[in-house]
């Protein structure tokens, strides 16, 4: 289900950047799907949010 | 806002074949079903609990009630033929629709010229598709996978807090619900999602966290210094070859030269010649000696396991030979057949046929006490004699072998120390040599043979010994080399994981921060937003100061002189103090569900009655409310504000023989 207007609204207002609010959300929707596949995609979406964060350094 | 846009009913209950639907029609969606008593308005209630938790809460006695295949249906159909029963939810929540379809097949039978039905397959299955994409439906039938979608909309836990019945609020703060509503509304406002999202973030920040501790310190600097210096070693020895290489032809026809001259000066070409065969000879001699000393490190190799073996090979050897003279290894008797013959007490022997006597017998047991191994045995034993005694007789020749190779190079070693001692007495000659002529400088030529050979000699044994440092070096420089291209790699493979761990670390705080964030936000939510509408709700100004809920959601009301009066609610206060409690949860929980309400005034009087009625109203502008009245209940004053705001007005009616509901509609309708 739609992660809710209250978390989106809280992730929004945090101090982190653009991809890293990103990265939280595809977390929670990650979560949401079920907790068996967790630990790749986590890393997944974290190696994708490091090569980003890289990749917007250079 | 999640709300239903159409229910869909067939063979359920007397819902034959019903589709309901709920279009938003002006400001308010607010739904009204009316019925008598007795017509379906609970069963409608109760076919939505069926379709989401296949079961009906709101049944008065499960046990004893009709099964829900509807009766006119399994009157006509033909015995042991199915039914399928289903009821199907359909929902919007502003990005998606989601379809719960539930479907229970039910078979007929006939007792008696009675008939009734047994329960056949059943299964629940939501589909969602996205407003966008119509093509793109997902299904699932994942059992688990269900449950949780029905739990994120409407948590069965607390079902009552959707479906709501006016006429039982008896269990609605029991004690110990307050939990449940907190861990549903923790649930639902997917707080429980965040605090999933943290612990998982967490689990991985140790896995990472001791991943990168096992990989040790980087050892790549060290590394790189060895191969810069194994490096500059090999190119050394590299360039002094190729010096000697280039020096080494010069030399060599330098040589040739003088050696040529020595040998064509007729005064002393008879010792030249005789130089130049003992150089021949001592060439092949040293090969001879090179090639007997390899043979020798066969030999020793050979021997040195032979003979570190030697007492052990005897040993056995000797054993066999042993058993074998006393008689102990047999190989054409098996002992175990022995055993066999003697255990069944046969009369005859199965070889000869002739009688077994006791003489017989007695010559048989003392043969089979003799031999004190099996046959395979035996035979494993005969097979590996024939090899240890090879090896003894190997063994035997040693000394003998040993005194050839030594005598053989004590002779190679004395002819070649012979030879080159008759190649120096001539050398030494012709360098003292003088004659009166001095037509040619025999002493100076030599000397130049000499010096040339000398140098030569020695720059291919420094040649030799390079290139045996190279080959050791160049292999050093290759471990050294994988070495650290593993270290890179480890070191590449922390890296990652120390970054990672950063991220995660940042992860379970955000998440742990937003999640205390949202379980605080809630409880005051719930807090003003229930005293709010409870306020609004009772007529009463001047009793009530305010209501409470503590950190494990149980509701209390105060006075205004702040003493506690939950217990001492009347049946409209409490009915109005469930309704607000309601609502805040569903504000609070950040998901807009709709509230399907079962007699939604049927407690309440007088001037709480419009001013419930009139709260609903104003909340169904951002909420979709269903209510299900009895005629009586939707009194003048409801009629008033509902008639003219309401998104659609029905009266659901039964059919003549009451079995079935006939319409859901008429005057009302808008």
């Amino acid at each position: 289900m739609p992660i809710s207007e209250k978390i989106k609204m809280h992730i929004d207002s945090i101090d982190e950047s653009e991809e890293f609010k990103k990265l939280m959300l595809s977390i929670l929707s990650e979560e949401d799907k079920g907790t068996f596949r967790f630990k790749i995609v986590y890393d997944e979406l974290v190696n994708e949010y490091l090569k980003e964060s890289e990749d917007s350094d250079s | 806002m999640i709300r239903f846009s159409k229910i869909e009913f067939i063979n359920y209950r007397q819902y034959k074949s019903v589709v309901v639907d709920f279009s938003e029609n002006g400001q308010y969606d607010l739904h009204i079903l009316r019925a008598k008593n007795g017509t379906g308005k609970t069963t409608f209630l109760n076919g939505i609990l069926w379709c989401l938790y296949s079961h009906e809460h709101y049944l008065n006695d499960q046990e004893k009630a009709l099964p829900i295949v509807n009766n006119s249906v399994v009157q006509s159909t033909v015995k042991g033929s199915p039914i399928s029963v289903s009821v199907k939810l359909t929902l919007t929540n502003g990005e998606e629709v989601i379809v719960f379809d539930r479907t229970q097949i039910f078979y007929v039978k006939e007792v008696g010229g009675v008939k009734s039905t047994y329960e056949g397959e059943a299964r629940l299955r939501v589909l969602i598709t996205p407003l966008n994409n119509a093509a793109n439906t997902t299904v699932y039938e994942d059992e688990l996978e269900v449950q949780s979608l029905v739990k994120q909309y409407f948590d069965e836990s607390i079902y009552d807090y959707y479906f709501f019945d006016g006429e039982n609020l008896k269990s609605y703060f029991a004690k110990g619900k307050s939990e449940k509503i907190k861990s549903s509304i923790f649930n639902i406002a997917q707080v429980t999602l965040l605090s999933n999202a943290a612990e998982h973030t967490r689990t991985k920040e140790v896995e990472l966290s001791r991943a990168s501790k096992k990989i040790k310190g980087d050892e790549t600097q060290t590394l790189t210094e060895e191969i810069i210096a194994l490096e500059a070693d090999i190119a050394k020895y590299e360039l002094e070859n190729k010096s000697i290489d280039d020096e080494l032809p010069t030399l060599k026809s330098k040589y040739e030269v003088a050696d040529r001259d020595l040998r064509e000066y007729s005064p002393i070409r008879l010792n030249t010649a005789k130089r130049k065969d003992l150089e021949i000879e001592i060439k092949n001699l040293s090969d001879d000696l090179n090639a007997l000393n390899a043979k020798k490190k066969e030999f020793i190799i050979k021997y040195l396991t032979l003979l570190n073996l030697y007492p052990r090979i005897k040993a056995t050897y000797d054993l066999i030979v042993a058993k074998q003279t006393a008689g102990n290894l047999p190989p054409s008797i098996d002992k175990k057949q022995l055993q066999h013959l003697l255990d069944s007490h046969s009369k005859y022997c199965p070889v000869c046929n002739g009688t077994l006597d006791e003489r017989a017998i007695s010559h048989l047991e003392a043969l089979l006490q003799s031999l004190d191994v099996s046959s395979a045995t035996s035979n494993f034993l005969m097979e590996i004699k024939g090899a240890l005694e090879e090896m003894l007789v190997e063994c035997q020749k040693y000394e003998k072998l040993r005194d050839e190779l030594l005598s053989q190079e004590k002779y190679l070693r004395d002819e070649i120390a012979k030879k080159e001692d008759e190649a120096a007495r001539i050398s030494s000659f012709l360098a003292r040599y003088s004659d009166a002529d001095q037509k040619f400088d025999v002493k100076k030529a030599e000397a130049d043979r000499q010096r040339a050979l000398d140098r030569m000699n020695s720059l291919t044994t420094r040649k030799t010994l390079n290139e045996s440092l190279l080959v050791q070096l160049k292999a050093d420089l290759e471990s050294k080399k994988q070495e650290r291209e593993k270290q890179d790699g480890k070191k590449e493979k922390k890296d990652l994981f120390d970054r990672q761990l950063l991220v995660y670390r940042r992860l379970t705080s955000r998440f742990e921060y937003i999640q205390n964030l949202i379980m605080s936000e809630i409880k005051k939510d719930i807090e003003s937003q229930t005293w709010n509408r409870f306020e609004t709700m009772i007529w009463k100004k001047n009793t009530f100061g305010n209501v409470t809920i503590d950190d494990n959601y149980e509701i209390s009301v105060y006075n205004t002189t702040h003493n506690e009066m939950t217990g001492s609610l009347s049946a409209t206060e409490y009915m109005a103090l469930a309704y607000s409690f309601t609502l805040a949860i569903h504000d609070a929980s950040g998901k807009n569900c709709p509230l399907v309400v079962d007699s939604p005034l049927g407690r309440v009087s007088d001037d709480n009655r419009t001013n419930m009625a009139s709260e609903l109203l104003k909340v169904s502008q951002s909420k979709q409310i269903i209510m299900l009245f009895t005629p009586d209940e939707y009194s003048d004053e409801v009629r008033a504000l509902y008639d003219d705001n309401a998104a659609s007005i029905r009266n659901i009616c039964l059919s003549e023989n009451e079995e079935e509901i006939a319409s859901i509609g008429g005057r009302y309708e808008r």
